[in-house]
């Protein structure tokens, strides 16, 4: 993987703070951003009810809380953290860690 | 010769041969290591192991003289003996808390080069085809 999309809401505070964190760190892929929401309505064609993913350059795409955990994991510094994360099963986890980097 | 000159001549002597025995064979042991550190790249690992021999004979020389100075000037054989030992106790100590700091330097890089390498941790939800050609 060389490069990965987030799409995300941009109505969504949480959404548009992670990603301006995001664009302030160091990645270890090139990333892109994608609005979803476009005329009032977010694209839900993709994952579902979920208003957050990512689509890798390989065409994998990570759906809500898999993003959120992808969006940690591209960076340079909380990768250790993904890992972490992912090997202790607490996915859900992702989303919270990004939002109190993203706060710090 | 007085025991103290005799011991000082023992002490560079002992210390600059340990030293330069250390340094060959970090130099020799230590090349494997860079290279799988630094992700294969021999010509790069080889120029921080040229580097780290200067570093590290500068600093135990630079180490080995000044502590020459140091400690009572021995009286006797016995003395003598004993401030050489613990002279070049010093030395050897220094020289293998450096070895392990350069270990536990390296061991970090390499490990923070394999976290870098590593795929996702987690499985896609799906597949879709690229929108895009991939970046070069």
């Amino acid at each position: 993987m060389k490069q990965i999309t987030f799409h995300y809401d941009a109505m969504r505070t949480l959404h548009v703070h992670v990603m301006n964190w995001l664009r302030t760190q160091v990645t270890c892929v090139a990333v892109d951003f994608e609005n979803n929401r476009i005329d009032g309505q977010v694209k839900q064609d993709v994952c579902g009810s979920s208003s957050f993913w990512a689509v890798t350059d390989d065409g994998n795409v990570y759906c809500g809380k898999k993003a959120w955990l992808m969006a940690l994991w591209v960076t340079y510094d909380h990768r250790m953290t993904a890992l972490r994360i992912a090997a202790t099963d607490s996915l859900d986890r992702a989303m919270d860690v990004c939002y109190r980097l993203a706060r710090a | 010769m007085s025991p103290t000159v005799w011991t000082y001549l023992m002490y560079l002597a002992l210390s600059i041969a340990i030293t330069v025995w250390v340094a060959r064979a970090l130099h020799r042991m230590g090349r494997i290591f860079l290279v799988d550190v630094f992700d294969g790249n021999e010509s790069l690992a080889d120029s921080i192991n040229g580097l780290l021999v200067i570093g590290f004979y500068l600093i135990n020389l630079g180490y080995v003289s000044v502590a020459l100075q140091q400690g009572a000037a021995p009286q006797n054989l016995e003395e003598a003996i004993r401030l050489l030992s613990w002279k070049v106790g010093l030395v050897m100590l220094v020289l293998g808390g450096m070895h392990f700091f350069n270990l536990y330097v390296f061991s970090r890089i390499r490990r923070r080069n394999a976290l870098m390498k590593s795929s996702p941790p987690i499985e896609p939800d799906t597949r879709i085809r690229p929108a895009t050609a991939p970046r070069t």
